[in-house]
């Protein structure tokens, strides 16, 4: 058996592990089934959802916001680095706001931004953008403020107009570091959707129906969204690498 | 050829000479503006990770303007010091004295009056710095040239000046006085 594939069978074996685990739990009742639902009747619940249009209705709000959200972040990224760039101040005037938000707990924006943009959606799309902007926007500044040694030195010695180096090493140092900041950005900008669902009184989205389960302790509904929303990360995560090799392959050389 | 002990600012040297770095005080007098061969001590952080060797090699010629004797240069460079086959890798892959190799080749193509190598050599084992220094430094004659350097071999090289940065500031020193203090300080 070669190494991919040992390692893919303890993949496997160890996701069977855990539902195994869980139907065994639920099942001797060690935790009650009101509680912690076997793994069967989630799934069984899961199917249910799946086929009604009102699921689908959630789960395209959440995709969209978080699609848009991480979109406009990385332009708000890509923008702001390339501004820093022509000009070291407009970082500087940007870097104590900037540098705040992206320290702060992500999900303590959400009622502070539900304050300004209402409940709903764009409350959802705030928050999310604005965690992921302050993340692209910070990774964007320090390529711009400082390249790789070796390169800033060649860049100086080749005496180089600014437009030039602008395309000959900042933009691929800054594509490169925004494909780094977006692995963070793209899990953590879910998060954020989830939360709003959560705290703010949100009437479509994955987090909505998470938190109408909770309400009632229909648990089966909400492991199964909890379920949805793993895969959504998932996936999310794999197109980013994806992504990153495509767009940066030199990494993976 | 500079010379002094670590840290006392041979690079900042360069890097002040080049503009990659702001003065606090003095000036620095160039004779012309014109683009400057550099081979930079971290080789990996020299080279553009996107691109090839042979990109790589060919920016500087490229980027002032296609030139076709640099790229001849460059195969018979890649080829002279036994290289040839880097020619499509990336530089990620190459060891770290190939990576200063290419560095130092690509300084060798870069259409400049000005050339400065910091620690040009410092990556490599006897053998192949020979091989460099026969068939690279050659093609340097004529220009003007800074290098940096800690290897007291490298004096073998012949230039017209040795300046040695002290505490107490940069001293004109002859190469008996450099390499006495290249071989008191490895």
């Amino acid at each position: 058996m070669t190494g991919n594939r040992r390692a893919l069978a303890w993949n496997v074996l160890g996701a069977v592990a855990v539902v195994a685990g869980w139907w065994l739990v639920a099942r001797t009742g060690a935790v009650s089934q009101i509680l912690l639902p076997p793994p069967d009747r989630v799934a069984g619940r899961l199917l249910e959802l799946l086929a009604r249009p009102g699921f689908w209705m959630d789960f395209a709000s959440t995709l969209l916001l978080w699609v848009l959200s991480v979109g406009a972040g990385v332009a708000a990224g890509l923008v702001v680095g390339l501004l820093s760039y022509l000009n070291r101040a407009i970082w500087y005037f940007i870097q104590t706001p900037v540098e705040f938000i992206r320290s702060l707990p992500s999900v303590v924006l959400v009622p502070i931004v539900g304050l300004f943009a209402g409940l709903g959606g764009p409350t959802q799309f705030w928050s999310a953008f604005a965690v992921v902007a302050a993340l692209m926007i910070a990774s964007s500044a320090s390529v711009v403020r400082q390249l790789p040694i070796g390169q800033e030195r060649l860049a100086h010695a080749l005496r180089l107009p600014r437009r030039t180096s602008l395309t000959v090493f900042v933009l691929p140092n800054l594509l490169s570091e925004l494909m780094v900041a977006l692995r963070a950005a793209v899990p953590l900008a879910l998060v954020v959707l989830i939360a709003c669902d959560m705290l703010v009184a949100t009437e479509t989205g994955l987090g909505r129906l998470i938190r109408d389960g909770l309400a009632i302790l229909d648990m089966r509904t909400t492991f199964a969204v909890v379920f949805v929303v793993g895969v959504l990360g998932l996936l999310g995560s794999l197109l980013v690498s994806f992504l990153d090799r495509k767009l940066i392959w030199w990494r993976s050389s | 050829m500079l010379v002094g002990p670590n840290g006392c600012g041979k690079t900042s040297l360069l890097d002040a000479a080049i503009g990659a770095r702001q003065l606090r005080s003095g000036r620095v007098w160039l004779k012309s503006e014109r683009p400057v061969a550099y081979a930079v001590q971290d080789a990996l952080s020299g080279l553009l990770p996107w691109l090839t060797v042979w990109d790589n090699l060919l920016l500087p010629s490229r980027l002032a303007a296609p030139d076709q004797a640099a790229e001849a240069d460059g195969e018979a460079f890649l080829a002279a010091l036994g290289i040839a086959s880097l020619r499509h890798a990336m530089p990620t892959r190459l060891s770290g004295g190939e990576r200063q190799m290419i560095n130092l080749i690509r300084a060798a193509c870069t259409p400049a009056d000005l050339v400065m190598l910091d620690e040009p050599f410092g990556a490599l084992h006897s053998g192949t710095r020979a091989l460099a220094i026969q068939e690279v430094m050659p093609r340097f004659e004529g220009r003007t040239m800074l290098v940096v350097s800690h290897e007291p071999a490298d004096l073998q090289l012949g230039f017209d000046r040795y300046l040695l940065i002290r505490d107490d500031g940069v001293a004109d020193v002859s190469a008996e006085e450099a390499l006495c203090f290249l071989e008191a300080s490895t």
